[in-house]
């Protein structure tokens, strides 16, 4: 569904992602891991259709991502970044309108508040919807935000039911554990109804909990890729970090639960 | 806030004491109408009910206060709303048309024509008649709002602080050449000029009304098109794009319509600071900051208002009259200062109005 052909992008001499191809399918998590300054973002950028100019090709459904129009892809896709800054007094419930925004002209209709309501509650900020934005504490103003995405990308019983995308950089980078772990599970059950979900995170172990495929990057590429059930080397984690670790059993899921030498 | 009040309760509140205003307003001058004359005028006037009309009132009332009045109605409106959009366009609490130059670069255009209309160059362009000057003062305007969205804008983030001393040497340079203007105009047109720099609808006739309508019917309906756009890209730049908006493009298209809305109402009354600022934020404080209802209440709330001050400039010192742009600043420098406090505690307190 989602393709990166040969992608590499610069600005000046600095070199930001370079020879990137990966395919991700509906219905997967798809995790992008690495440091600061790898290029995650960068590419997540590139695949959500927000940069232009770059070599090689992204293509989402088999058609080059720049022969979309913005208001096609943004049926298509929705993004949810880190933090957002809004000065002026506005509603919790229009904010999430506004993921409706590319679907209707003038006034939302009926659907479109349904849609809303449905991402709210799903969310747990029904109860917040008349509150300011502004006055909400940083977890409700992220849920907040996840509630307008999935607004935006979300299947009414009307719609065509093609799998949309849902990209997240950073999510859950400045939430607590129990947020965190609320918007991935959400994340993760909108991917188990046939969408496609990649999102850059930090948490090796939010990522390896959450994630069908782990991408690792370092200095603008692909270090190594990692598919559902494949067990992910600790040597791997320790060079694209640059710092120790090792992988025990995670006595809650069976998975992989990664855990750091610190004594640099 | 209120969030339990329809719009649709404000909007009608606001036209009921917009068409009290607009009855006031006619009566209200060196002349004392009462309601019950101008209601005999009118009906008399429209014949629907004959009865005997003092003539030098009804000429006052028809050719005098009447287009006065709706010029009024109108300017303010269309400063109001320019003043809303320009605050959600730069997310910026602070800006206004007459803050960020708009207004003094227009009045340069127009007192340009003023001074020089009668020269050859612009004989040619007579065909253009009374339109030539809300033109040139909209080239005027054009000018410095882009000289100061230029310098305050990089990799497309406006910053605020920038905006503002930009329209302050902007602001600074045009009311310069107005100046200059006046000082090589002759005494009486140099008057008119340094008059028009405060603000004044003593001059307002039916023709320009009729111009300042069409414009002004027209960049409000469009700016209103805008109003959704408006709302997402509070959200910032690269997210209002990722819900379909083409942000470069409507910033471009925006700028134009709303500095032609500013121009050519300054270029009729001259540069009236404040009004833009201040209603707007009335607004969000009774209902928050949604461009659908900002943009139609800023265009009632701007009316009332402006019809209320102008009433005031001429009721203070009666027979003579204030220009309208003193009382504008007396009322509207300090909330600008409350503002600048709002905003430099708002992120400590969380949220503007917090």
């Amino acid at each position: 569904m989602l393709r990166a052909h040969n992608i590499s992008y610069a600005i000046g001499d600095k070199i930001l992602v370079k020879d990137i191809n990966l395919i991700m399918k509906p219905g997967e998590v798809n995790v992008i891991m690495g440091q600061n300054g790898a290029g995650k973002s960068t590419l997540l950028k590139i695949l959500a259709g927000s940069i232009n100019h770059y070599g090689g090709e992204a293509v989402i459904k088999n058609r080059n991502i720049l022969g979309y129009s913005q208001a096609e892809l943004a049926k298509l896709r929705a993004v949810l970044s880190q933090h957002y800054e809004i000065f002026f007094p506005i509603t919790v419930d229009e904010i999430v309108m506004m993921g409706r925004y590319p679907h209707f002209k003038s006034s939302p209709s009926k659907a479109d508040i349904d849609i809303c309501m449905s991402t709210m509650e799903l969310m747990g900020i029904a109860e917040l919807r008349n509150r300011d934005y502004n006055t909400l504490s940083g977890g409700e103003a992220q849920k907040t935000q996840m509630a307008r995405v999935l607004a935006q990308i979300w299947h009414d019983k009307d719609t065509e039911q093609s799998p949309k995308i849902l990209f997240l950089d950073e999510p859950v980078s400045s939430l607590d554990l129990h947020y965190q772990h609320h918007i991935m599970q959400v994340a993760r059950d909108f991917a188990g109804r046939g969408n496609l979900v990649a999102a850059v995170l930090h948490d090796i172990n939010l990522a390896v909990s959450y994630a069908d495929r782990i991408i690792f990057m370092k200095d603008g590429k692909i270090a190594k890729c990692y598919g559902a059930g494949e067990s992910i080397d600790s040597e791997v984690v320790s060079s694209v970090f640059d710092i120790k670790t090792h992988s025990i059993l995670n006595p809650f899921n069976g998975k992989q639960l990664f855990v750091v030498n610190n004594r640099l | 806030m209120l969030n339990n009040i329809n719009n649709r309760t404000i909007y009608i509140f606001l036209a009921v004491l917009l068409v009290m205003l607009v009855v006031i307003s006619a009566g209200v001058g060196a002349v004392y109408m009462p309601a019950g004359e101008i209601i005999d005028i009118v009906l008399n006037y429209t014949g629907i009910k004959a009865s005997a009309v003092n003539p030098v009132h009804e000429g006052l009332f028809f050719q005098i206060r009447l287009p006065r009045t709706f010029m009024c109605f109108i300017v303010g409106a269309a400063l109001s709303v320019s003043g809303a959009v320009m605050q959600s366009l730069f997310r910026n609490p602070i800006v206004e048309p007459g803050l960020v130059g708009t207004s003094a670069g227009a009045a340069l255009g127009a007192s340009f024509i003023f001074v020089f209309g009668k020269l050859d160059i612009f004989r040619n362009m007579a065909f253009m008649g009374d339109l030539l000057m809300p033109l040139v003062a909209f080239a005027g305007g054009l000018a410095a709002t882009f000289i100061v969205y230029s310098f305050s804008s990089s990799f497309g983030k406006v910053n605020a602080a920038t905006m503002i001393l930009a329209g302050i040497a902007v602001n600074a340079m045009a009311a310069g050449g107005t100046g200059f203007l006046a000082y090589i105009a002759r005494d009486p047109q140099a008057r008119s000029i340094t008059f028009w720099s405060l603000g004044t609808f003593s001059g307002a006739d039916w023709k320009g009304v009729l111009i300042v309508l069409t414009v002004s019917v027209a960049c409000i309906i469009t700016l209103a098109g805008f109003a959704k756009q408006l709302n997402a890209i509070q959200l910032g730049d690269s997210e209002a794009n990722y819900l379909g908006i083409n942000v470069e493009r409507m910033k471009i298209q925006i700028i134009l319509v709303n500095t032609l809305l500013v121009s050519v109402a300054t270029s009729m009354v001259g540069v009236i600071s404040f009004v833009g600022l201040v209603v707007p934020h009335l607004l969000r404080i009774l209902k928050g900051s949604d461009n659908r209802y900002l943009i139609t209440g800023s265009a009632l709330l701007g009316a009332v208002v402006m019809i209320t001050v102008d009433m005031l400039c001429r009721i203070i010192i009666a027979p003579a009259e204030m220009p309208i742009g003193i009382i504008t600043a007396f009322v509207g420098a300090p909330v600008f200062l409350w503002l600048l406090y709002r905003n430099r505690n708002s992120a400590r307190k969380g949220g503007f109005y917090a």
